[in-house]
């Protein structure tokens, strides 16, 4: 019964033992690397493909796998695995700048309306760190302030009123950044979004086709999915447009 | 042979200042319109050319000159020298001319030239109706042996006509060589030589009745840009031709050494006459908008290498314009290109049909498409709308409809419209190459909470919390401590109260209210009695609860003496002894 609770209780507290053995997940990787290597693109994406599929998530997973979608002409997948390993680490500098290169390549060009600029950069701060980046950063915070304390209760303690001024600062720090993760968190667990992958997609006005036509997206647009309508989503562009489109072309982010 | 031809006519009039001597002669003082007289000014004894203004000349135009030219001569054993300015002159019009009195500086000094009178007559041949006989206005002069007629195909055009103009060269002696000296300008005009053959072909001719040989020296054509009555200067040749020299041989050999290089030469300058042509303007009627003056015969014709490409792979559009006109004069405005096609600058060929007299080309246009978008465009129709002076009505011709079918392009590269500059970078630039540092890889972590997160939070907070868990623990090692022997006290009472299990057993009762009293306040709890616990606690709570307790440390100590005559047992009283605590600690 004891021995039980301490498995458990080691289980969540170190989830490495916890592994199933993915050393031939690792190889798998190493391989498609070596199909891109070797510019067999449409293998490389599969073998990607698959150690997705498997329930594996890396960053760099989706960034090889956008890069060889990018050379399979597939642009609207790369933008989609590079968006999506964004999400996973959003300051990465080459999957920033590969999705930059493919957005350069795209037909539409959906022109953001303005917003105020503070704005801007409090939602690029905001999306600058993954969710779990932010509680992350939360924790590093309290721990490192209350060590901070202790020093300056016990070691340092000449100069106790700095150091305890630091300590709140940082603990205020760490209190703006949980505001920020809630911020984001509930943001993001209300967005929906999806990247065009067809080549053209007809956006209606209605779930049917006997609608009229609002207008035509290309691939690699993305998009906020706004209501669900199987086999029929309603999707938004950054510039406010709306109309229905048919799941199958588009990839949900 | 003519005496004036040998002749060489000084008109001199000399000033001897010192050994200077200035004059000037004409070689001729009696010629036909189309001759050329030469013009000399001598200095004699000299050290520098004289100096003079040659445009006081009115009545006559340069051709050449001055040529500069120094002689030397010794005569009695004397050496002199003379310093020689000599022009080819051509006279203006007809009638008795003059060259003016001219004042002219030889090293430094002025000296005067007399004037010269000079009388130019008509040549009878070449005069623009020839309908007089020859010969008629100088018996002198009889026909010309050489003259330069200028003829036109038309003398009356429109505005962009093409005039085709011939200067044929007759000739009764023969022409060793020649020389263009002027070639015929006009203001008015775009002119374009044409071809004529480098030796000119010499056939035989009539011409009032006097056997001549003509060839055609040059032709040009020339596109009236302005109406009205327009002039076209003459041309002025230079010629060579050679002395018949009759008169110095024996007839016997005659034939053999004039027709040789041994017959003497002379240079004669041969002028044509100028054209006049009179100029239509273009009609406005019927006139489009756009007109760019195209004057004559057009067609119009365009064609793609290939109509149906990938997107980002090139077209060549070829416009091409054939016809006969003036197509060097007017150009094309692209066609209307859609949006999504590049377009890169043309390339323009013209190629003439070298050998007919009428202007007759290929104008084409060359223009490299790069359909960046796949899709169906339509290059436009272009239209060329000309005058046709030949029925002298509008014309048009067009170009057909163009339809490109671009296909999707193989490869990620097509480029839209309306890119920022950072973008136009990064577009010649590739995506990176992937990531293969071996790592581990691991299941898509679901949770959002991370074990970093609970970690790093427990441990933080541990720390915070530490100071108040060691002292904590450090009371818990020296127990005795008087707080918490207070705090404890209560519960180590009521411990012992629930042991009374014996119905007399009132002493273990009055102990433990002692011990719970001295170890809440802090106060030695052996000595203490009922008297002293009433006056330490009616201090600090109420007198109900002190007389409760009071009267329990009374009853246990009935009970230890008489524990029969009590009617309560001990275990009741012993409980409660601990609600009556309780109450009391929660005051205290």
């Amino acid at each position: 019964m004891i021995a039980e609770r301490i498995r458990i209780l080691i289980i969540i507290m170190f989830p490495v033992f916890l592994m199933p053995q993915s050393s031939y997940i690792d190889s798998l990787f190493i391989k498609a690397n070596q199909e891109y290597s070797a510019q067999n693109f449409a293998s490389a994406s599969n073998m990607y493909h698959h150690i997705m599929n498997q329930g594996y998530g890396h960053a760099d997973l989706f960034y090889n796998m956008g890069n060889a979608y990018y050379h399979l002409a597939q642009l609207g997948d790369a933008i989609w695995a590079y968006e999506k390993g964004l999400q996973l680490n959003p300051r990465d500098g080459d999957l920033r700048f590969n999705l930059k290169v493919a957005n350069a390549r795209m037909i539409d060009r959906v022109e953001a309306p303005d917003s105020f600029v503070l704005l801007d950069m409090y939602r690029s701060i905001k999306y600058g760190f993954s969710s779990r980046q932010w509680l992350d950063l939360i924790g590093i915070l309290v721990l490192i302030s209350g060590l901070l304390f202790i020093v300056s209760k016990y070691v340092m303690i000449s100069f106790e009123k700095i150091l305890r001024k630091i300590t709140w600062t940082l603990l205020g720090i760490a209190l703006v950044s949980l505001l920020v993760f809630f911020d984001q968190y509930y943001e993001l667990s209300k967005r929906e979004e999806a990247i065009v992958v067809s080549n053209k997609v007809d956006v209606y006005s209605a779930p049917t086709n006997l609608s009229s036509l609002v207008f035509v997206m290309h691939e690699g647009t993305k998009l906020k999915v706004t209501n669900n309508q199987p086999p029929w989503i309603e999707v938004e562009l950054i510039d406010g447009k709306k109309g229905w489109v048919t799941t199958e072309l588009i990839r949900e982010l | 042979m003519k005496f004036r031809f040998l002749l060489s006519l000084f008109l001199f009039s000399s000033y001897l200042i010192g050994d200077i001597k200035v004059y000037s002669t004409v070689d001729d003082n009696h010629i036909t319109i189309n001759e050329a007289i030469n013009f000399k000014v001598i200095a004699e004894g000299s050290k520098g050319f004289p100096q003079l203004d040659i445009s006081q000349v009115a009545d006559f135009s340069v051709i050449s000159g001055p040529s500069q030219n120094s002689s030397f001569q010794w005569i009695n054993g004397e050496m002199s020298s003379s310093k020689i300015l000599s022009w080819t002159l051509i006279p203006k019009k007809v009638g008795n001319l003059r060259i003016p009195k001219m004042s002219v500086r030889v090293d430094g000094k002025k000296y005067t030239l007399s004037p010269i009178k000079i009388t130019v007559i008509k040549s009878p041949v070449y005069s623009q109706k020839g309908k007089k006989k020859q010969g008629r206005q100088n018996k002198e002069t009889g026909p010309p042996e050489i003259f330069l007629k200028a003829e036109s195909d038309k003398t009356e055009a429109f505005q962009g006509e093409q005039i085709t103009v011939y200067y044929k060269l007759y000739t009764r002696v023969k022409l060793r060589q020649y020389s263009v000296e002027k070639k015929p300008q006009g203001v008015g005009f775009w002119q374009e030589e044409l071809y004529a053959p480098k030796q000119p072909i010499l056939r035989d001719t009539r011409v009032e009745g006097v056997q001549y040989r003509v060839a055609t020296l040059y032709k040009m054509a020339i596109f009236p840009t302005t109406n009205g009555d327009l002039l076209l200067d003459p041309m002025v040749l230079n010629c060579t031709v050679e002395i018949p020299g009759k008169s110095r041989f024996s007839p016997f050999f005659d034939d053999f050494f004039s027709d040789s290089f041994f017959g003497r030469t002379k240079s004669l300058v041969v002028q044509s006459q100028s054209l006049e042509l009179k100029v239509h303007p273009i009609p406005d009627v019927g006139k489009p908008l756009n007109y760019t003056g195209a004057v004559g015969r057009f067609t119009l014709d365009s064609y793609v290498d290939t109509s149906v490409v990938e997107a980002n792979q090139a077209i060549t559009f070829t416009v091409e314009l054939k016809g006969t006109g003036n197509i060097k004069l007017f150009d094309m405005s692209p066609p209307e290109f859609p949006q999504t096609l590049e377009i890169f600058n043309p390339k323009a060929f013209f190629k003439k049909d070298e050998f007919r007299d009428d202007i007759t080309g290929v104008k084409r246009w060359e223009y490299i498409i790069i359909p960046r978008k796949a899709g169906r465009y339509f290059i436009p129709q272009q239209e060329l709308t000309y005058f046709n002076p030949q029925s002298e009505e509008w014309e048009s011709s067009s170009t057909e409809v163009i339809s490109l079918t671009i296909l999707p392009s193989k490869h990620i590269s097509d480029q839209p419209t309306g890119l920022t500059k950072e973008e136009i970078a990064l577009l010649e630039q590739d995506i990176r190459y992937i990531h293969t540092k071996p790592m581990r890889l691991k299941p898509v972590e679901r949770r959002l909470i991370s074990l970093t997160f609970i970690w790093a939070n427990m441990l933080g907070l541990l720390l915070f919390a530490s100071p108040k868990l060691v002292e904590a623990f450090r009371t818990n090692l020296n127990g005795d401590s008087g707080i918490s022997r207070a705090k404890r006290a209560l519960r180590k009472a009521n411990r012992q109260l629930k042991k009374v299990t014996n119905h007399s057993d009132f002493e273990t009762i009055s102990r433990q209210i002692y011990e719970y009293f001295g170890n809440k306040l802090n106060i030695p709890s052996v000595g203490l009695d009922s008297q002293q616990v009433q006056s330490i606690l009616s201090e600090q709570i109420s007198s109900d609860l002190v007389n409760e307790i009071v009267k329990i440390i009374e009853q246990c100590e009935q009970g230890q003496f008489t524990p029969e005559s009590q009617e309560i047992n001990a275990m009741e009283l012993a409980r409660t002894a601990s609600l009556v605590l309780s109450k009391i600690d929660r005051k205290l």
